[in-house]
């Protein structure tokens, strides 16, 4: 008798899962503030090294973290199977927002798929949703401060609407205005 | 130390066809048959960590765990049961936890206290206790005779919760998780009343519902829809006496079987507790089926598509895993049908609808977006097919 986990099903291109793991919910402030690591880019390879997946991806762009080519992420096999962790496979272009790696070398997308924004094509637009739709993405942050005037037009909408697709570019304008924004209000 | 190992792609690829429905099991055989606990696994055994749960004590969170199972082996039309085996040989933290995440060969399920998110902050990074509240799921095997079933779970609670979750909260969060330990896949089933800032209707949310709600607290005890389900996995001797069965299929107009809407059967004088759920083309056969238990009586139906923000881990049914699935792309337009269904126990009915498709949201995107402000400002209906 073979002894398998679960994740040699998960692996499967045509599986699906339901979460076996209890979250709390994050906006997109709380995101930025709890990744080590944001980048933009696609995965290139998924590997089993010992008790660790290993994913890579080509970085297009770091938002935060230090500036690299690629990002590995290293995430326990065992605990990712039974919580049911993101998972990728090669090609796929995200948005991640990565925990800083554990003492063991251990990280995982902030909580989990809120964490992870897939990058598509619709409509001529390139858009960004995370597992959530997006769905309050935007709870209890100042968009008024954030988005003054007609600046994110996109994520304004998105904010009214409670959830949906946002225009890739202007996710990552905001980002960046966020970490810059946490950075300043680090400085003593 | 024993070591997980992973089952091939390949052999995945061959013999998997695991798949959920509302209101159903989390993953089936190729032949439709869920993946469950076998009988000779019964009652299944749990073992609790001998350390604290953050602000709780070892006896408060174990009383718990026990309760949260409790509840499952409470339902009288069910054959699943538990046994609380005693305790961990330690107080498992950060140092020693490794060994438990191996499933072996005593069949006993850990239930972890993360006491202090130590555990978590381990596996998943550096801050991921502060968002991790836990997580409980089950190892599979194989064996050729009966297909795939569960062998032993793992269970982990994060005790920097217990300062803000009283143990009613964490109770409804971990019979929910529990389900999902069993086997059992999530239901939408009275979503308008999920964060409607009305705690007094939250009773009528299933516990398997995929998200909290305003107040969670009722979701720690089951609904019809969520005893029928665990009933359809662990069916006892005489469940019949309680149960009838429908089993359908949706079809678009064209003929053509509709995959990943959501059935909804509503009992008539009791429309509000009173609802089961399945899936369109649960077991993924291409053929737009579903089937579900009901308590005798006579019933309507509406299909709905899955909610657009049910997917990854908070999907329902097989064909919600990202916003470019079934569920999404293609979904169905809210109908209800004029047609009502009269069960018996013990008595099987079939029943086929025809679902109309949602032209207005063929792809999500940012004209969704668009689509969804409108409603939110009462300028379209809510099925979006209409000015």
């Amino acid at each position: 008798m073979k002894r398998c986990i679960l994740a040699g099903i998960l692996f499967c291109a045509l599986c699906s899962h339901a979460s076996a793991a209890a979250l709390r919910e994050l906006n997109l402030e709380g995101l930025c503030r709890s990744a080590g690591t944001i980048v933009w880019g696609v995965c290139t390879g998924v590997e089993t090294r010992d008790e660790a997946l290993v994913y890579t991806f080509t970085a297009y762009r770091m938002l935060k973290g230090a500036a690299a080519d690629t990002v590995a992420l290293r995430m326990h096999k065992a605990a990712s199977m039974y919580a049911r962790a993101p998972r990728f496979a090669e090609g796929q272009e995200v948005l991640l927002f990565l925990h800083p790696e554990s003492d063991r070398g251990y990280s995982s997308p902030v909580g989990f798929g809120q964490g992870v924004f897939r990058i598509a094509s619709s409509s001529g637009e390139r858009t960004a949703v995370n597992e959530r739709g997006n769905s309050r993405l935007f709870r209890g942050m100042n968009m008024d401060k954030l988005c003054p005037g007609a600046a994110f037009p996109g994520i304004r909408q998105c904010s009214l609407a409670g959830g949906g697709a946002l225009r890739h570019q202007e996710l990552m304008e905001l980002i960046a205005k966020l970490i810059t924004e946490n950075d300043k209000g680090a400085r003593p | 130390m024993k070591k997980i190992q992973l089952l091939c792609l390949c052999a995945a690829l061959l013999q998997y066809a695991a798949m959920a429905w509302a209101g159903g099991p989390l993953y089936t055989n190729r032949d439709c048959t869920p993946v469950v606990f076998p009988a000779s696994a019964m009652p299944i055994p749990y073992a609790v960590d001998q350390g604290e749960l953050g602000d709780f004590s070892n006896s408060l969170a174990a009383g718990i765990v026990d309760d949260c199972f409790g509840v499952w082996q409470s339902v009288p039309t069910a054959s699943i049961s538990f046994k609380n085996a005693g305790f961990l040989p330690e107080d498992v933290n950060e140092t020693n936890y490794e060994p438990y995440f191996d499933s072996d060969a005593d069949r006993v399920s850990p239930v972890i206290f993360d006491s202090d998110g130590g555990i978590i902050d381990d596996v998943y990074g550096y801050g991921a206790s502060d968002y991790i509240i836990g997580f409980s799921g089950s190892a599979i095997d194989y064996d050729a005779s009966g297909g795939w079933y569960y062998t032993e779970g793992l269970t982990l609670i994060n005790g920097r919760f217990t300062g803000l979750f009283t143990p009613a909260v964490f109770k409804a969060t971990f019979v929910h998780e529990f389900g999902h330990f069993i086997g059992l896949d999530h239901s939408q089933i009275n979503l308008p009343y999920v964060s409607d800032d009305n705690t007094t209707n939250d009773m009528y949310i299933p516990t398997m519902f995929p998200t909290s709600t305003d107040d969670d607290t009722p979701l720690g005890e089951l609904n019809p829809d969520d005893e029928a389900a665990l009933t359809m996995l662990y069916p006892a001797e005489g469940s019949d006496a309680a149960y009838g069965r429908i089993r359908g299929t949706l079809y678009w107009r064209s003929g053509l079987p509709a995959r990943g809407a959501n059935i909804v059967a509503v009992k008539q004088g009791d429309e509000r507790m009173s609802q089961f759920s399945s899936v369109s083309d649960y077991c993924m056969q291409g053929d737009g089926s579903f089937e579900m238990l009901v308590t005798p009586g006579t019933y309507s139906f509406f299909v709905e598509p899955v909610y657009p923000l049910f997917t990854g881990g908070s999907s329902v049914g097989p064909y919600a895993d990202t916003a470019l699935s079934a569920s999404f792309v293609f979904p169905v337009r809210a109908a209800d049908y004029e047609e009502t269904l009269t069960i018996a126990a013990g008595e099987t009915k079939e029943i086929e609808l025809f679902a109309r498709r949602n032209w207005l949201r063929p792809v999500p995107g940012l004209a969704a977006n668009l689509l969804q402000l409108l409603k939110n400002l009462g300028l379209i209906s809510a099925s979006g097919t209409e000015l």
